[in-house]
């Protein structure tokens, strides 16, 4: 209920003129996006397909009424982008469309990983580890409450239950989990361009 | 406490801290750190496809996207934008140029087109005080393709139809060739002509005087 609001919000902020708002859209949005994206497309073609889908939606964003939710929307114009792109490099666009769940939950046969070879490999696996070496360095509550969220998919409330806290203590312990995973990778980062 | 991205992510921000999450989101690099949360969303998930592409992980298009429709303009965004109609943005080198110059160039498209049937009188002006809401009759009736023009005092990404550009612009718009208008009140059954739409949407605004 509350994340459909903020997107209406949002959406609205963006139609009159906001750009912030509709650059959380696109933060919300574009990794979904790439993975409808990447169910039609070349892997090498998936940003820029996803990129120029969310400019059409941009340009077109004052005729969105909110009729529906906004993802529909955007799902819409974003596999009709890719349809396109794939009658503009003389490919046949498939007969039929792909469920919106089904785009958003399952990994497409690994098509981003088409384009992975031995070196990004290793460079993959390191920042994963770099990733989970900072999950298992927090401390026991921001642990358990991150893990809760991301490996269980518990919302905050069920995860106050869980927990006996807060809910707004399981949002702060949430975040504070993520900016110490995302300064551990920030430095793994700065370690390897500074190598 | 910067925490309103994470519950973003999450989908548990409540709509009451809008405000406060697009203040974070202008205050730091909230699109990387959105990068880093799913950074970690896929680790644990163990999802690795978002991990692979570019290399190391799934890149992000945010800034790319938000330099490009900074750099092409503010289009169709804008709430007061026509909404039924396919909108037509301005090159981005036309706007730069101004709103004057548009205007211009629309009148002596005009004119041109005028010439084809009568002589324009040299230099003569019209002097117009007519109300917005004249002006409004005057440009209202068959649907026509709308133009969506930048103006200094727009909000970003706010596009303009012509009859708000006409208010904006009114001492602009008063100056008008008499013979002109008298072509155009004559003249006005052609006007929804898909050929003659961009042309005469302003033509038919700046004849709004002699009715």
């Amino acid at each position: 209920m509350s994340e459909a609001a903020v997107d209406r919000g949002l959406v609205t902020r963006a139609q009159q003129g906001d750009q912030r708002a509709f650059e959380a859209l696109v933060m919300k949005y574009q990794t979904r996006v790439k993975k409808l994206v990447a169910r039609f497309v070349r892997p090498a073609d998936v940003d820029d397909v996803t990129q120029e889908a969310f400019i059409k939606a941009y340009r077109a964003l004052a005729k969105f009424r909110g009729d529906s939710a906004f993802y529909t929307w955007l799902y819409r114009i974003a596999v009709n982008t890719a349809k396109n792109h794939l009658v503009s490099q003389s490919r046949r666009p498939p007969n039929s469309d792909i469920d919106i769940e089904d785009a958003e939950f399952s990994d497409p046969g690994g098509r981003f990983r088409d384009n992975e070879t031995p070196e990004t490999s290793i460079a993959t696996d390191e920042l994963a580890e770099v990733v989970q070496k900072a999950i298992d360095s927090l401390p026991d509550e921001l642990k358990t409450a991150i893990l809760l969220r991301e490996m269980e998919g518990l919302s905050y409330e069920e995860i106050s239950s869980v927990m006996r806290c807060p809910i707004g203590t399981v949002r702060s312990r949430i975040f504070r989990a993520r900016e110490a995973i995302e300064n551990q990778i920030k430095h793994y980062m700065q370690g390897e361009s500074g190598a | 406490m910067k925490s309103r991205l994470s519950a973003f992510m999450d989908g548990e921000l409540p709509a009451a801290e809008l405000d406060e999450l697009l203040l974070e989101i202008a205050s730091r690099d909230a699109a990387g750190s959105w990068r880093y949360y799913e950074l970690a969303r896929a680790v644990v998930s163990d999802e690795k496809a978002g991990l692979t592409r570019s290399g190391s992980y799934s890149a992000d298009l945010t800034r790319s996207i938000m330099q490009q429709l900074t750099a092409e303009e503010p289009t169709a965004s804008g709430a007061s934008g026509p909404r039924s109609a396919d909108v037509i943005p301005f090159p981005a080198q036309i706007r730069r140029w101004g709103l004057p110059a548009a205007l211009a160039a629309s009148a002596a498209a005009a004119a041109v087109f005028l010439g084809a049937f009568e002589p324009v009188g040299p230099q003569s002006v019209a002097q117009n005080s007519a109300p917005a809401a004249q002006m409004k009759m005057a440009s209202a009736p068959a649907p026509r393709p709308s133009v969506s023009v930048s103006h200094e005092s727009a909000p970003t990404g706010l596009a303009m139809n012509d009859e708000a550009l006409v208010r904006s612009r009114e001492p602009v718009e008063n100056q008008v060739i008499p013979e002109l208008n008298e072509f155009i009140l004559q003249h006005n059954s052609i006007a929804s002509s898909r050929h003659f739409q961009p042309t005469l949407s302003y033509a038919r605004v700046v004849s709004h005087g002699k009715r």
